[in-house]
């Protein structure tokens, strides 16, 4: 996979957590191949995206991460990341960093991408089951634990 | 007289966003929709001076949405506030005469200069 195409999500994803959650989210190293069934760190969010190309894009959130995002856009405290809008922050944030990263990329290589609805699931014991499409990883570390951002992208 | 602005999005978060920043600066949420074919419904029950509306939604997405809510009254007073924000998109909803496109993330100031500019 060009490596290229994961820079505008992973830029989104540090300047959205930052603009929103007031949360700063620091790499831990640059894109890594990600093949394997992984278990979710406890809230994660999948969005698709097709036009010239199609992929998808997965956030994975430590569930202290998401309460705390939650928190700090909302304004009030949440106990369980099932809460409905705990898991409506973690949607969202994944519609907004998936759409920001889109328009560079459309704009910058004409891809005509749309997003569809992204999806949410909450616990640790969801295994995340990465299709053998070219896919690049990243963490991230936050005062809260940790995030996990996957961008897949294969031909359409 | 209060303005009545109808919101529309699939995510409850921005329903709770919006409504907490319109009701700030003195105006009312005539109606929630959490698709673009609701959104058409409610428009015609509550004939609002203003509509905020998604792109990316399920069932009917905000491009037909503000078609249909347009071809229904031509002067309908629509904000696109999408993450999406790519020059396609944006001369697809200048097309449909759509009054201002905004792109999430949003703060206080873009919502409410934006709805200065069109009410």
């Amino acid at each position: 996979m060009d490596m290229r195409m994961t820079v505008p999500f992973v830029e989104a994803l540090q300047d959205i957590f930052k603009q929103m959650a007031m949360i700063e989210a620091q790499t831990d190293g640059e894109p890594f191949t990600d093949n394997e069934e992984v278990h979710s760190y406890g809230v994660s969010s999948i969005i698709t995206f097709a036009g010239k190309i199609k992929g998808r894009f997965l956030i994975d959130l430590d569930t202290q991460v998401a309460l705390q995002a939650a928190k700090n856009i909302t304004g009030s405290s949440y106990d369980s990341p099932k809460e409905q809008m705990v898991l409506a922050v973690v949607s969202e944030m994944n519609n907004i960093i998936s759409g920001n990263a889109i328009t560079k990329l459309n704009n910058e290589y004409g891809l005509s991408l749309r997003l569809a609805p992204p999806i949410v699931f909450a616990g640790t014991d969801v295994i995340i089951s990465i299709p053998k499409v070219a896919s690049a990883s990243v963490t991230c570390t936050t005062a809260y634990g940790k995030l996990k951002a996957s961008v897949a992208i294969s031909k359409a | 007289m209060i303005k009545r602005i109808l919101l529309v999005d699939d995510s409850p978060l921005i329903h709770n966003l919006l409504r907490k920043t319109l009701e700030k600066h003195g105006y009312e949420v005539a109606g929630d929709a959490m698709n673009g074919k609701e959104a058409v419904e409610l428009f015609t029950q509550l004939s609002p001076d203003l509509v905020f509306m998604d792109i990316t939604m399920p069932i009917i997405d905000g491009l037909e949405a503000a078609k249909a809510i347009k071809s229904q009254q031509p002067t309908a007073k629509i904000i696109m506030l999408s993450a999406m924000g790519d020059e396609e998109i944006v001369s697809q909803a200048k097309a449909l005469g759509i009054d201002i496109f905004l792109q999430k993330p949003f703060d206080d100031y873009k919502i409410i200069s934006a709805i200065a500019k069109v009410i």
